[in-house]
């Protein structure tokens, strides 16, 4: 547990609330506004929780392993699995009465294309560091030695 | 010299660091070290500070406040039963272990006298960042920066090693590279 960073659940709960923001502008459906509030909250929640378990699952991996790939690769697999699954047990649960499956899939694609970009920033800030190395490297090079 | 005003605590932390810098502790010095909370004498240069802060006072009476114009260019390094001089840029990162402390470079290690902290100080401005609570990486020989999970890094260096930067000093290398 004390490899857990609380920062990164935090990330993954606005991530959550964003993604939720962004569904309720997709729905075009008349409900009450409190419905929609609660529809983002929950969305956050749901953030929570995969942050939390995302959390939990890499804190488990040995930083023997580590390199870029596996690193993009498991952030990636990790995120689509465990949202597919709670989206899936939600509609379970909830019995929702979202049945067709294209308004479902829809649903599935925006979430699931929000978490991508969320990785492709992640990629960019990766390329970010790497350039920002280079350029703290010729900076002390040029004027410390 | 400098004359202390602070408690007992930090008393013996800066008569300690102060030592390895010959700095003399005088009570009649017009330099005064003072911890916040007492009273700043009159007639006095006084460098007020917080206790937790007494690195920082020793940092700068070491350094001044132009960083550049203090440097050690070179060290000495125990290997093989014979001393050898190494510069700093030589040095790929350092490493203390129950030996002491050992510097590493592309292809030898060293061992080298003083403490992590004291190279900290000294080399900071030589990009050189302490990454975990044992090891002073320079930045110079980092040749790429892998992200890992729960906000850990590991750096891969030149001559392929990967050093892990813990939770707690990757912000440090953030700021440090501002990313």
């Amino acid at each position: 547990m004390e490899k857990i960073h609380l920062e990164n659940i935090i990330k993954s709960i606005i991530l959550g609330l964003f993604i939720g923001i962004i569904l309720q502008f997709s729905d075009n459906t008349n409900i009450k506004f409190s419905y929609r509030v609660l529809a983002i909250l929950a969305s956050g929640c749901v953030g929570f929780f995969i942050g939390l378990v995302t959390e939990w699952l890499t804190a488990i991996l040995p930083i023997s392993m580590a390199n870029a790939r596996t690193y993009f690769f498991i952030n990636n697999l990790i995120a689509l699995i465990v949202t597919t699954v709670i989206m899936m047990s939600l509609i379970i649960i909830t019995n929702s009465e979202m049945v067709k499956k294209g308004e479902f899939i829809s649903v599935l694609l925006i979430v699931l294309g929000i978490i991508c970009l969320a990785n492709l920033s992640d990629y960019m800030m990766y390329r970010r560091a790497q350039n920002k190395l280079r350029k703290f490297k010729a900076m002390i090079k040029d004027t410390k030695y | 010299m400098v004359q202390l005003l602070c408690s007992n605590k930090v008393y013996e932390k800066l008569k300690k660091e102060l030592s390895k810098y010959q700095i003399e502790i005088k009570p009649d010095s017009s330099l005064v070290l003072v911890e916040k909370g007492y009273d700043i004498p009159d007639g006095k240069l006084s460098v007020v500070f917080d206790g937790i802060d007494y690195m920082n006072v020793i940092k700068l009476l070491t350094t001044g406040i132009r960083e550049d114009l203090h440097f050690i260019n070179t060290i000495v390094g125990f290997r093989d039963n014979k001393f050898e001089v190494i510069e700093p840029i030589d040095v790929f990162y350092l490493e203390a272990g129950p030996n002491g402390i050992t510097a590493f470079t592309e292809f030898n290690r060293y061992s080298i006298k003083e403490t992590l902290q004291y190279y900290e100080n000294v080399w900071g401005i030589k990009g050189f960042i302490r990454i975990n609570k044992s090891q002073l990486v320079n930045l110079l020989h980092v040749k790429e920066i892998i992200p890992w999970f729960n906000s850990r890094y590991v750096l891969r260096m030149e001559n392929h090693t990967e050093l892990e930067v813990s939770k707690m000093f990757s912000k440090k290398l953030r700021s440090t590279l501002k990313i």
